[in-house]
C-alpha cells in the first residue's frame, strides 16, 4: 500500500511504510505520540500550502482521515 | 456587604479531597497558598500562559495571587503534579465543579524536560477516575486552542469528543493575533464505561 498519506505517517511516526494500514490511527499506533502527532499536521499543511481550520485539526486522528484530506485537496 | 452574606461557603468535600496517586506522580491537592506557589514556575511563561487562553503575557505576584483564586475543596481544586522519581512539582492540574456537575479541566506542566512522556495522559486519568466516581460531576469539558496539537492529540486519544469550534474568538496577547478555540466533552458516565472495558480487556 503506498500513498502519500502512508508517506506522511510512517515519517512522522519515524517507522516502514510497510508498517502502516488503514487501521493504523493515534489510538492504535505507538509510535503515534503527541510529537509525531505535530510532524503530522505541519506536514500536512505544508503539502496543502494553508494551515489547517480547527475542524480539520480535530479530525485527523487516524489514516483514513488523513488521506481523505489529501485527496479532497 | 449584603453579597458577601449571600455567598455561601461550602465546606470542602472530604471525597474529592483526597490525594491522587498515579504510576509515577502523586496529585496533592492544594491549599491557596500551595496553588500559588505550584504554578509559580509559569506565571511569565508566555507560551504557557498562551496556550492557557490568559488574557496576559506575563503577570506580576500581586496579579497571580487574584489570578489563581481560592481552591476550595468543594468546587475549585488545584493538583501539583509531584513526580515521585525526582520528589519535585512538574505541573498543575486545575479543575473546577459548576452547579449543574460540569468539571472544567486544564493541565499545564510547566517542566518542559517532561513533555511528550505521557503525562497528561497518566494525570488526567488519575484525575478523571477520581472525580468520576463522585455523583457532583457528571460531565467533564476542556477548551483548547486549534493550534495547541499536543492538546487536541491528548483529548482525541482519551475518546472526548470535540462538540465544536469558535473562529477567531481569542485575542492573544503574546501574538496579538485572533485565534480558534476547540471544545471537547466526555460524560462521566462513557469515561466510567470507558475504564470497565479496559480493566475487563487487562483482566483477560
Amino acid at each position: 500500500m503506498h500513498s502519500e498519506a502512508v508517506s506522511i505517517i510512517a515519517k512522522a511516526l519515524g517507522t516502514s511504510e510497510e508498517s502502516i494500514t488503514p487501521e493504523t490511527s493515534l489510538m492504535t499506533s505507538a509510535e503515534w505520540d503527541s510529537l509525531a502527532h505535530f510532524r503530522i499536521v505541519l506536514s500536512l499543511e505544508e503539502r496543502l500550502g494553508r494551515p489547517l481550520d480547527p475542524a480539520e485539526i480535530t479530525t485527523l486522528a487516524d489514516f483514513t482521515a488523513i488521506k481523505a484530506l489529501l485527496e479532497h485537496a | 456587604m449584603v453579597l458577601k452574606l449571600m455567598r455561601r461557603k461550602e465546606p470542602p468535600d472530604p471525597y474529592l479531597c483526597k490525594p491522587i496517586i498515579t504510576d509515577r506522580f502523586n496529585l496533592v491537592n492544594c491549599t491557596r497558598k500551595q496553588a500559588i506557589k505550584s504554578t509559580a514556575p509559569w506565571r511569565t511563561d508566555s507560551e504557557i500562559l498562551h496556550n492557557l487562553m490568559m488574557p496576559k503575557a506575563a503577570y506580576t505576584d500581586f496579579q497571580w495571587v487574584k489570578v489563581v483564586g481560592r481552591p476550595d475543596g468543594h468546587a475549585r481544586f488545584f493538583h501539583a503534579i509531584v513526580a515521585k522519581e525526582i520528589k519535585g512539582t512538574i505541573g498543575t492540574h486545575r479543575l473546577t465543579i459548576d452547579r449543574s456537575g460540569n468539571a472544567s479541566l486544564a493541565l499545564v506542566i510547566h517542566a518542559r524536560s517532561w513533555w511528550g512522556k505521557g503525562v497528561f495522559e497518566e494525570v488526567r486519568t488519575g484525575i478523571m477516575d477520581h472525580f468520576s466516581a463522585s455523583d457532583r460531576v457528571v460531565r467533564f469539558q476542556g477548551r483548547v486552542l486549534s493550534r495547541n496539537f499536543s492538546s487536541i492529540y491528548n483529548y482525541n486519544k482519551m475518546g472526548f469528543r470535540m462538540i465544536g469550534f469558535d473562529r477567531k474568538a481569542w485575542l492573544s496577547p503574546v501574538t496579538d493575533e485572533h485565534c480558534d478555540t476547540v471544545y471537547y466533552e466526555m460524560l462521566s458516565e462513557d469515561w466510567q464505561k470507558k475504564r470497565d472495558g479496559q480493566d475487563k480487556t487487562d483482566a483477560q
